[in-house]
């Protein structure tokens, strides 16, 4: 089977300070195509900072990374296919959608960066894929529910047709009646398009909703990938409901 | 539960907010829209408006007091004032759309320049603003005109070449704040960087405080544009402008009011003008501004 | 709280809250009779606003209408602007969502904490004042030493930041406090801990709680009643520990669109919003 990320002793710093102690050390990680892989712990556990390592965000890392068999090297932001194929879901839908732009121009511009002319019919299936009235194209993020912002952002990171999609936290701004739709849309998708999800997430009901396998990180240390079964016996563990301050 | 797979559960668009609707000008802006459009009127109309040529000279009505004929009175010269006024609302109008043709693109430009990319780019283009910042703006005009002459287009180039680093100052410091943010991120993660990052992308979001610092430079601009004119190195005589024109009378203020209250009145207007068009236009152009 | 309350903590009676748009909070009503009472709802429902009205703390361009709002006998309609100070803070605390946001970031927690006192009861010296303080850190977990007591806000973690933003506004003893979402910026672990405390301290000190949440679960686990809200309206009030037996489709759906490891590969209920 081949592998969506391979990492290897992977450590990142923050920024370029040299000399700090690194927020993740020596991280390793395989995760298979067409799985869903969760990334558990506390905030500020270093796992949204590997997440944008993943997503070539962040160049300060050292080690050896493969996204769907390509290598990585840092400081240098994904391009050309890879590009296409890793795209992200940020975990705040007001902050990551342009408050300026309408929804049809942000999500026209991708396509047309992609070369298509007529991108009409494009925007409309994308909408409809994440379950969005087409009409809303017109409108600005600030005129959308959170829900709806949401669904925008994964409409957004479809555009590509990506094989990888890695979501920072993508529920934990949004009610839990609005959380169990996107939930929904993200196994539907899933499905549909056989893509690899990474989820990144505080919440161990919504990692062990969504994820097939699942690793646990404290304090930038990532523990080994768990299996379905023994992700649930990690994450019902009472021992985890003890303080981390 | 029904099937959610296709559900527009989350997906109508809120029936209070319909899409594209043209949003309303404010009174504010309104106001201002109005005072620029009368200026602008009275620039493209000055032949047909004014009663007698503004620079045409009778010493024998010198300063003549506000009447029917000479509704704002006659200068030293005794040229017809209000005539005067309204011809000198062409380069005044003039000399500022120059400036902030050349201030505010240049500003705007170095400021996100900078602010995105970082580094020793940043560090050059943000020295280089702060040591025409440091440099004293009447002076410095003053020196450029010493070179290259009085005139109209020179005068508001130097006004420009001093009046640019506040854009520039303002800009960075906005795309600093952005660029860390999800959506420019988000952005990244679609291809879309360099120029069309910057422009499609940070340039919406420094362009309301530009405005709005711009409209109330404007007012500042006039004046320093009168300044310039006032120290005889705007606008060469004899033509109407209203910064000599104040210069000219306030010779005699104390005793022929009305030769520098003209033109004083007009410079007030026009800067009011620009100032509430500055506060109407970041209203309008954010659109949460319901 | 030596003697009995002579009346209920609050009782509210077809409370409107009316916007230029429409009613944000429409016509609700409900007694609280003290303990922990849940407002649960969407985004949106309105509970926050029914909060702010409570506080009288209505964005401009809002109106408040009721038949009765009393809090503890008094017509909270009838209150002008000074006797809102005095009731805000000194008789009815807030705790809000993040902490990050709700504490002042360049004033020093022993200084934030302190304020309710310095406000409402002048009369104490500033050895008392202190000493409260340290007490009031102490009853919400904290270790009340010098390093605490000097720390800025951005020194503290999530957790840290939410206990001393519920000492702040415990700390003159207020009769009802409304706690709007105040775990929802805390990781799973710590919502619990939160919680605890909120409850425990409510218990000891006879204090009323009126919780903004929507975290069915939670409710159910630390509520005596859950108030459901949707669209402005009340719904339904049932005990929150039958929230799991709701009757009404909508809160059943509200219970259940909690994921969990049982629901691995399956649907999640949603709520069909009726066709605009």
């Amino acid at each position: 089977m081949t592998l969506a990320v391979s990492m290897r002793d992977v450590s990142i710093r923050h920024a370029a300070a040299r000399n700090v102690t690194p927020s993740v050390r020596e991280a390793t990680l395989a995760i298979r195509q067409g799985e869903i892989f969760g990334l558990v712990g506390p905030s500020g556990c270093g796992k949204s900072t590997l997440l944008r390592v993943l997503a070539g965000l962040n160049g300060y890392w050292d080690g050896a990374i493969e996204l769907l068999s390509q290598p990585l090297s840092p400081g240098v932001p994904l391009t050309g296919a890879l590009r296409h194929a890793v795209q992200m879901v940020f975990q705040d839908p007001y902050a990551s959608l342009h408050p300026r732009h309408t929804i049809g121009r942000a999500l026209d511009e991708p396509l047309r960066l992609m070369g298509e002319r007529d991108t009409a019919s494009g925007l409309d299936e994308v909408m409809r894929l994440v379950g969005l009235d087409p009409r809303l194209l017109a409108h600005y993020p600030h005129q959308l529910s959170g829900g709806q912002r949401q669904r925008v952002a994964i409409a957004r990171a479809l555009l590509t047709r990506p094989r990888l999609l890695l979501l920072d936290e993508p529920t934990s701004a949004l009610d839990k009646s609005v959380q169990a739709g996107i939930l929904n849309l993200l196994n539907r998708l899933r499905a549909q398009f056989g893509m690899t999800l990474v989820l990144v997430s505080h919440d161990a009901d919504v990692i062990a909703h969504l994820c097939d396998r699942a690793a646990l990180m404290r304090a930038g240390r990532l523990g080994p990938a768990l299996d379905r079964e023994a992700l649930v016996r990690a994450l019902t563990n009472p021992e985890r409901e003890t303080g981390n301050e | 539960m029904t099937d959610s797979s296709y559900s527009l559960a989350d997906g109508a668009p809120p029936p209070a907010w319909r899409a594209g609707r043209p949003r309303r000008l404010t009174p504010v802006l309104w106001l201002g829209v109005a005072i620029l459009a009368l200026l602008l009127a009275v620039a493209l109309f000055a032949p047909w408006l004014a009663p007698s040529d503004p620079d045409g000279q009778q010493l024998t009505l010198r300063l003549l007091p506000p009447s029917s004929a000479h509704p704002f009175g006659t200068d030293g010269l005794g040229r017809d004032v209000l005539s005067r006024v309204l011809f000198g609302t062409r380069p005044t109008l003039l000399l500022i759309s120059l400036v902030l043709l050349l201030t505010v693109p240049v500003g705007l430009t170095v400021g996100i320049a900078a602010g995105m990319a970082g580094g020793w780019i940043e560090t050059i283009l943000m020295r280089l603003t702060d040591m025409v910042l440091a440099l004293p703006k009447l002076v410095l005009a003053l020196a450029i005109i010493a070179v290259l002459g009085p005139g109209l287009l020179k005068g508001a180039l130097a006004l420009a070449l001093t009046a640019w680093p506040v854009y520039a100052r303002q800009a960075r410091a906005e795309t600093l704040v952005l660029r860390h943010s999800d959506y420019l991120a988000a952005a990244r993660m679609q291809g879309i960087h360099g120029v069309r990052l910057c422009f499609g992308h940070v340039l919406p979001m420094c362009l309301p405080t530009t405005v709005v610092r711009a409209t109330l430079d404007l007012g500042g601009m006039i004046l320093a544009a009168a300044g310039l004119g006032f120290l005889g190195l705007g606008v060469p005589p004899p033509t109407a402008e209203w910064g000599s024109m104040v210069a000219d009378g306030s010779a005699v203020i104390f005793d022929q009011w009305w030769v520098a209250m003209a033109p004083g009145g007009a410079i007030l207007l026009a800067s009011l003008a620009f100032n509430l068009l500055g506060d109407g236009l970041r209203d309008w152009l954010d659109p949460r501004h319901e | 709280m030596n003697e009995p309350m002579p009346t209920l903590p609050l009782i509210v009676e077809r409370l409107t809250v009316r916007a230029a748009q429409g009613a944000l909070v429409d016509g609700i009503s409900f007694c609280h009779e003290g303990g922990l009472v849940a407002l649960v709802g969407e985004s949106g429902s309105g509970k926050t606003m029914t909060a702010r009205a409570l506080l009288g703390l209505t964005p401009r361009g809002c109106r408040v209408e009721a038949q009765r709002l009393l809090f503890r006998g008094q017509d909270l309609l009838a209150a002008t602007p000074a006797d809102w100070r005095h009731l805000r803070g000194r008789h009815i605390g807030l705790v809000q969502q993040d902490p990050r946001y709700a504490l002042n970031p360049v004033k020093t927690v022993a200084w934030q904490v302190e304020e309710g006192l310095r406000l409402h009861h002048r009369h104490l010296g500033r050895r008392e004042r202190r000493e409260r303080v340290e007490a009031m850190l102490t009853a919400v977990g904290l270790t009340p030493n010098r390093r605490l007591l000097n720390a800025y806000p951005h020194h503290l973690s999530g957790g840290m930041g939410q206990r001393v933003m519920l000492a702040a506004s415990l700390i003159s003893e207020p009769a009802l406090l409304i706690a709007d979402e105040p775990t929802s910026a805390l990781d799973e672990a710590l919502r619990r801990q939160a919680l605890d405390l909120i409850a425990s301290l409510a218990e000891a000190r006879g204090m009323a709680v009126l919780l903004i949440s929507h975290d069915l679960p939670l409710v159910a686990h630390y509520c005596r009643q859950a108030l459901v809200m949707r669209h402005g309206a009340l719904l339904e009030t049932l005990p929150a520990g039958e929230l799991a037996h709701a009757r009404h489709p909508y809160t059943q759906m509200l219970w259940r669109c909690q994921p969990s490891a049982a629901t691995y590969g399956q649907q999640l209920p949603v709520w069909e919003e009726d066709a605009p």
